[in-house]
């Protein structure tokens, strides 16, 4: 009976402290909103504050969006093609910032961030269309 | 397709569970734990069933599934700890050459999880084995606690690449432990279902996990947004369940946490309470009385004055 007890205590204490956890997160969001919704960070182009006009310098390369393949494709393949090396990093801040376009889903994956590096001139992308700035 | 894997998780378990109770039926043991797995699968195929028709429900049953099998776990495990902490040890029987002080029974114990120091005694090869598995497991748990934590802690992002190399060794090990398990004829012998059950679920989770790594890669984002809802007691949306893939790497894992209790696993826990480590060697500086050795005289001859031989820690006995 006191091992049951004993079971019995530890689960609820468990789960008490997951309650706990609840409500810290829920009180930290009310307080500073820093959980972000996955939803948020994965909605397409255009006029989302992730993304960046392309400039007209810049050819989008033929890696990036594979035809006939599922929109989230590059989303799921990319850590893949740059450790294969398909692409550099330097190629991606050419169109996007990279604390708001990578660093934010890195941070919320626990990834190593991407180091931003300056960026030749021409090859500067133009301001970001948002449609409301975060 | 999550739904369908629910339905087919329930069917395989009730099929599990009758085929144990007909087993145990016929070899005369009880039939309750194989009864109570088949209901238990019985209630899973049905709740699949129900979601199938009604998509809403899904992420509820996912929610519900999930703290099932946490609760389960932790139920399961501290119940056989508290069995093994209550378990009276009267005598002092550490394997020697054992430590006399509890700093050095405390190194003992932390050469045996950290190093398996008895294990370097008896096999080399398979010591190499054996560190390779665990610590490829150690930082394949710790880099997937990234999943459950938000911000993520620095030191996870630093161990990325070790958990990374982790989630290739793992299963190669694993491999090959299980090729040694049905190649050696003594090991053969001797090994049980349970043994292959345990190996073949280790095999299955990591597979999925490298087939998801290199080949059928996934959201990371709906995964981790999924995993953060279970360990805030939160139901994630219908839209934001990861894919097919990934569910099913989550199953084999609750089957593992709930599976983990009753199995041979819990040798993770065992090694901190085995008398034959956790002991000081100390009999030469106080005497250990087993509170239940018979008396001295139980074998006294009739008619005789004699004292019998009695146990050796009993009192009053002269040996003669």
């Amino acid at each position: 009976m006191n091992r049951i007890i004993a079971a019995v205590v530890t689960t609820v204490a468990v789960f008490a402290l997951f309650g706990v956890r609840l409500v810290w997160v829920r009180a930290s969001d009310l307080a500073s909103p820093r959980h972000m919704p996955s939803q948020e960070l994965t909605a397409e182009l255009p006029g989302h504050p992730l993304a960046l006009e392309k400039p007209d310098t810049v050819v989008t390369p033929p890696y990036h969006k594979p035809a006939n393949l599922p929109g989230d494709w590059w989303l799921r393949h990319h850590p893949k093609a740059q450790l294969r090396g398909d692409f550099d990093t330097v190629e991606c801040q050419e169109c996007h910032d990279v604390e708001k376009y990578c660093n934010r889903c890195h941070g919320y994956l626990g990834v190593k961030s991407v180091d931003p590096v300056p960026v030749p001139a021409d090859k500067v992308a133009a301001p970001a269309s948002q449609a409301a700035a975060r | 397709m999550g739904t369908l894997l629910l339905l087919i998780l329930g069917v395989v378990v009730m099929v599990l569970g009758m085929g144990g109770a007909v087993r145990a039926g016929r070899s005369g043991r009880p039939r309750t734990a194989p009864a109570v797995m088949a209901g238990i699968g019985l209630v899973i195929a049905v709740l699949g069933a129900l979601a199938l028709r009604e998509p809403g429900l899904e992420p509820f049953l996912w929610a519900a599934i999930s703290w099932a099998a946490v609760a389960a776990f932790v139920a399961g495990v501290s119940h056989r700890i508290a069995a093994w902490v209550t378990t009276p040890v009267p005598l002092s029987i550490p394997t020697t050459p054992a430590p006399t002080t509890t700093g050095g029974v405390i190194l003992r114990v932390l050469g045996e999880v950290l190093l398996h120091r008895s294990l370097i005694r008896d096999r080399k090869y398979l010591w190499a084995l054996s560190m390779l598995f665990h610590w490829s497991l150690v930082f394949i748990l710790l880099r997937h606690l990234r999943y459950f934590v938000y911000p993520v802690w620095g030191w996870i992002v630093v161990i990325e690449s070790l958990g990374i190399y982790g989630g290739y060794v793992m299963p190669i090990c694993l491999l090959l432990v299980l090729m040694r398990r049905l190649y050696r004829p003594q090991q053969l012998y001797i090994s049980l279902w349970s043994d292959y059950v345990a190996l073949i679920l280790l095999l299955a989770i990591t597979g999925t996990g490298v087939l998801m790594a290199d080949y059928l890669r996934v959201d990371l984002l709906k995964v981790k947004n999924f995993t953060y809802c279970l360990t805030t007691l939160t139901v994630p949306a219908v839209e934001a369940l990861p894919s097919v893939m990934f569910m099913l790497h989550f199953v084999l894992v609750l089957v593992l946490l709930v599976y983990f209790p009753m199995s041979k696993l819990m040798h993770f826990g065992g090694a901190t309470f085995s008398p034959s480590r956790a002991a000081r060697y100390d009999i030469k500086d106080r005497r250990y009385v087993n509170p239940w050795d018979p008396g001295p005289n139980v074998y006294e001859t009739a008619g005789a004055n004699t004292a019998g031989t009695g146990s050796a820690s009993g009192t009053g006995a002269d040996g003669t």
